[in-house]
């Protein structure tokens, strides 16, 4: 049987560690360069003025959920529930995080521009959502 | 000669914010033992804290924003309604086996995470998952 090198000891441990350090310099390069691409993106987002037209697929993408529900419902000038509301956001755009549940995030959102009396529920329910500003006509 | 206490803790954005949160996990049950809620209720006030530190700052920088305003005064008004939830206790929290009911306090704390996961869509979107799960 061929005998085995004798390994000094300690020679693997450095050839793991200069394995972890690279890795890590790698990732931590793409990251570096990740953060960098978005600010620069975000800078040249924001250097265009005005909206992107109501049939873009990134409509809300920008915005937050609040201020899209408030612009949505600007432009149609109709009541909707918060499902609706959950597909229109959807269409346009919103991000949204996979932890918490859009109805959950939208709920929240409402909730908040309807202290700020940007935003009314119409039923007792809390599902219909409507513009303050609209006469009892327009509903 | 300066001491590193008198240097006031600012906490700039969400990834400072992030850095600073300890993490808080309600069991499923609706009561738990007081011991074990003391230590959690240490855990959600330090989380408060961090968090109004952090509503201050965003106050100054992003005045013009109302949509983010809105969002700003949703996170304290329910981080305050949590500090008061904790603050509350009776004079025989001492008595061996007694129960803390923190259904009420689940609840509250989970409309505080909402709104941070909601501030946090609207100026970093990249970290909504990371708030909600440090939270």
């Amino acid at each position: 049987m061929p005998r085995r090198k004798k390994i000094e000891p300690g020679t693997n441990d450095k050839a793991v560690a200069g394995m972890r350090d690279s890795a890590l310099e790698f990732l931590m390069a793409q990251y570096r360069d990740a953060l960098q691409y978005t600010n620069e993106l975000k800078r040249a987002i924001a250097s265009f003025s005005g909206e992107l037209p109501p049939d873009s697929r990134y409509r809300y993408a920008s915005m937050t959920v609040g201020e899209a529900v408030v612009n949505f419902l600007d432009r149609v000038e109709k009541p909707h529930s918060i499902r609706q509301l959950i597909s229109e956001l959807e269409s346009g755009g919103c991000t949204f995080g996979v932890i918490k549940s859009r109805d959950e995030i939208v709920r929240k959102a409402v909730m908040a521009f309807v202290r700020q009396n940007k935003l009314v529920w119409l039923d007792k329910e809390k599902t219909i959502v409507a513009r303050p500003s609209w006469n009892a006509k327009k509903i | 000669m300066s001491n590193e206490r008198d240097v006031p803790l600012v906490i700039h954005d969400f990834h400072d914010l992030l850095s600073l949160l300890l993490r808080v996990r309600f069991p499923e049950a609706d009561t738990m033992p007081y011991w074990s809620f003391l230590k959690l209720r240490n855990n959600i006030l330090h989380n408060c804290d961090m968090v109004l530190l952090f509503l201050f700052e965003q106050y100054k920088l992003l005045p013009y924003r109302m949509d983010i305003h809105v969002v700003l005064n949703e996170l304290r008004h329910d981080t305050l309604n949590v500090k008061k939830a904790c603050g509350k206790e009776g004079s025989s929290i001492w008595r061996p086996g007694r129960r803390r009911n923190i259904k009420h306090l689940k609840a509250l704390y989970e409309e505080m995470r909402l709104a941070a996961v909601l501030l946090c869509q609207g100026s970093n979107p990249e970290l909504m998952d990371d708030v909600a799960r440090a939270l």
